[in-house]
């Protein structure tokens, strides 16, 4: 049998991975969407996200698919459609992301 | 005879200690420090004396004739029979994937999940005040190639399923609508928990300039007699 060379990699993954994925800006869209909402609530039901986030049902899907993969969300299925939320590192970002709004309040005032 | 109270109620206390530290491995001075985790080691240290005013009661001399040996026995047999029982769980529930444990257990794992709380909430503090020290000047436009790939070439051991799932969460921030400094503070946040602190840093003070915010351009002599130009 063949093996499959896998060369040795410091940071090439990294950036043929970010390039790539930079690419895929409508995912992104609906993915901030997400977490903006998750940040609000800490928990959602797929279906309420959906509503919520006013995207397309594909977008919808990728975002999230990509969240997940990212390991900021996570979902558990259940018996009515799985129910999403923040993984600890997701929940670390909103708090960070929530920063931008605060500093928006206050340049208002 | 005080003392054996006294040995048995640091026995439970030791045991709930070892069990917090062996959770904690790498900060287990800032577990013990919580007040979950104080709470934890005081309700295993009254389990302990519960049990051994129990033995007591009922005179078990856990066939030890003598009356000295027979008194540490009891302090042992305290000490683990409390540990024993108070990690038992009489029965099981399955619900979706999870298998939950009913029983004295399930009390443990809910004090030790609100140690775990306490523990991230005064790591988060701290992350992030070492996170914005070492990102402040940071320019995220400039950094967001440069400074992960950097500290990847330092490290030499990231696994690339590593990689890409951080090339993922970067991009996100590359297309986000959000402020700079906020992308800079995310992205610091991010590639600390994959290689420490002091790679962090020393990345940073290493490409200097290359991804640092424009500094504010110093005054020379010239323009100080000559403001207009």
């Amino acid at each position: 049998m063949e093996q499959k060379y896998v060369p040795d990699d410091d940071f090439g993954s990294f950036l043929s991975s970010v390039q790539r994925a930079v690419n895929q800006s409508k995912s992104h869209e609906a993915s901030m969407r997400i977490m903006h909402t998750l940040s609000q609530n800490k928990e959602e039901r797929v279906a309420e996200m959906m509503t919520q986030v006013k995207v397309s049902w594909a977008d919808f899907n990728d975002g999230l698919k990509y969240l997940e993969e990212t390991g900021l969300v996570e979902m558990q299925d259940d018996d009515e459609g799985g129910l999403l939320r923040l993984t600890d590192e997701g929940l670390r970002w909103t708090q960070t992301m929530k920063m931008d709004s605060n500093d928006d309040d206050e340049g208002e005032h | 005879m005080w003392l054996e109270w006294v040995i048995t109620g640091l026995f439970g206390a030791l045991i709930g200690a070892g069990e917090i530290v062996s959770q904690f491995r790498d900060e287990p001075d800032d577990a013990l420090r919580t007040l979950p985790a104080l709470g934890y080691l005081v309700f295993n240290a009254i389990a302990s004396l519960f049990a051994l005013a129990i033995i007591r009661i009922f005179g078990w001399t856990m066939g030890v004739q003598d009356e000295i040996l027979s008194g540490w026995a009891q302090v042992v047999a305290a000490g683990f029979g409390a540990m024993a029982l108070l990690r038992a769980s009489i029965f099981n529930v399955r619900d979706g994937d999870k298998v939950i444990a009913i029983g004295p257990s399930r009390f443990l794992e809910i004090v030790l999940a609100s140690v775990k709380d306490a523990v991230d909430r005064k790591r988060a503090e701290q992350r992030g005040v070492v996170v914005s020290q070492i990102m402040k000047d940071v320019n995220f436009n400039k950094a967001w190639q440069a400074l992960p790939a950097y500290c990847f070439g330092l490290l030499q051991s990231l696994p690339q399923e590593e990689q890409d799932k951080f090339g993922k969460k970067i991009a996100l921030l590359v297309n986000a609508t959000m402020s700079e400094r906020v992308k800079s503070l995310l992205l610091g946040l991010t590639l600390m928990n994959l290689v420490g602190e002091k790679v962090l840093s020393t990345a940073v003070t290493n490409l200097g300039d290359d991804i640092l915010m424009k500094p504010l351009p110093v005054p020379t002599a010239s323009d100080v007699s000559n403001p207009v130009g």
